[in-house]
């Protein structure tokens, strides 16, 4: 690999990426000091990379599927939490099947989607997201008569002690979960944005 | 009778707004621990949250 590695001080030089190997791990000399950018985490300053593909290790983010494994009383004018026991997948483990909250281990941006299936029609029923144990963002307030909702949201989580929760919000009529499975009642998120 | 419609009997002007998650000023709330409905927070501007002696004689 001719040209490598490269020297410059205070002037402006385009390193082709051709003459890179594929970890960025060809030895390059900035100033006086010599950096490998592989694997190391190297903070260089005023450095532009042009036509560099970044790849931010997508399979590291956390994600997940949780569902209802059995039916469930819900009281009329109540907030009540949905149990989750099962997933369809639980990327990173952050959906914990045992409390049935989602504690992620990466801090970021989470989107999060949810459905609730109630047996007996509603006149108002609201599913609602949970943030470290109170109410945080309620979701489509369902006028006539319904047995189903759905919610989502994109809310922050700090990577070490936020977690979320869902909730049937509302309902007007003490009813059950109608049914249970991965089908009608779950709950859903993903990392859209690393913070 | 739920906790809600106990609620309801000691206060029959309450309406389901006054029970809605955050715009509402009465929260109830189950865990799904096994201890039941409670009542998380009771602020409601003009009527006080209802006392056990109050809720329990609806059902009798």
């Amino acid at each position: 690999m001719s040209g490598v590695p490269y020297t410059f001080a205070n002037a402006t030089t385009t390193i082709a990426l051709s003459n890179l190997d594929a970890n960025f791990a060809t030895p390059v000399t900035i100033g006086n000091t010599s950096v490998a950018l592989g694997n190391t985490v190297t903070t260089l300053g005023n450095v532009t990379l042009a036509g560099a593909t970044i790849t931010s290790a997508p399979t590291a983010a956390p994600c997940f599927s949780a569902y209802t494994t059995s039916t469930q009383s819900v009281s009329g004018g109540t907030s009540t939490k949905i149990t989750m026991a099962s997933t369809e997948f639980n990327i990173g483990t952050g959906w914990d099947t045992s409390n049935s909250w989602f504690k992620p281990s990466v801090a970021g941006y989470y989107f999060f989607n949810g459905q609730i299936a109630i047996s007996t029609a509603q006149n108002r029923l609201i599913p609602t997201i949970y943030k470290n144990g109170s109410s945080f963002k309620t979701g489509s307030d369902i006028g006539a008569p319904t047995f189903e909702a759905t919610t989502s949201a994109l809310i922050y989580l700090n990577g070490s002690t936020d977690y979320v929760e869902f909730y049937v919000g509302y309902i007007a009529v003490t009813s059950a979960l109608n049914g249970a499975g991965p089908a009608t009642n779950f709950f859903q998120g993903f990392l859209a944005r690393s913070a | 009778m739920s906790l809600y419609e106990q609620i309801l009997t000691v206060y029959p002007t309450l309406t389901s707004d006054d029970f809605v998650p955050i715009t509402g000023t009465i929260h109830l709330q189950n865990d799904s621990d096994g201890k039941g409905d409670y009542i998380k927070s009771w602020n409601h501007p003009t009527l006080a949250q209802p006392t056990q002696e109050q809720l329990q004689a609806t059902g009798k």
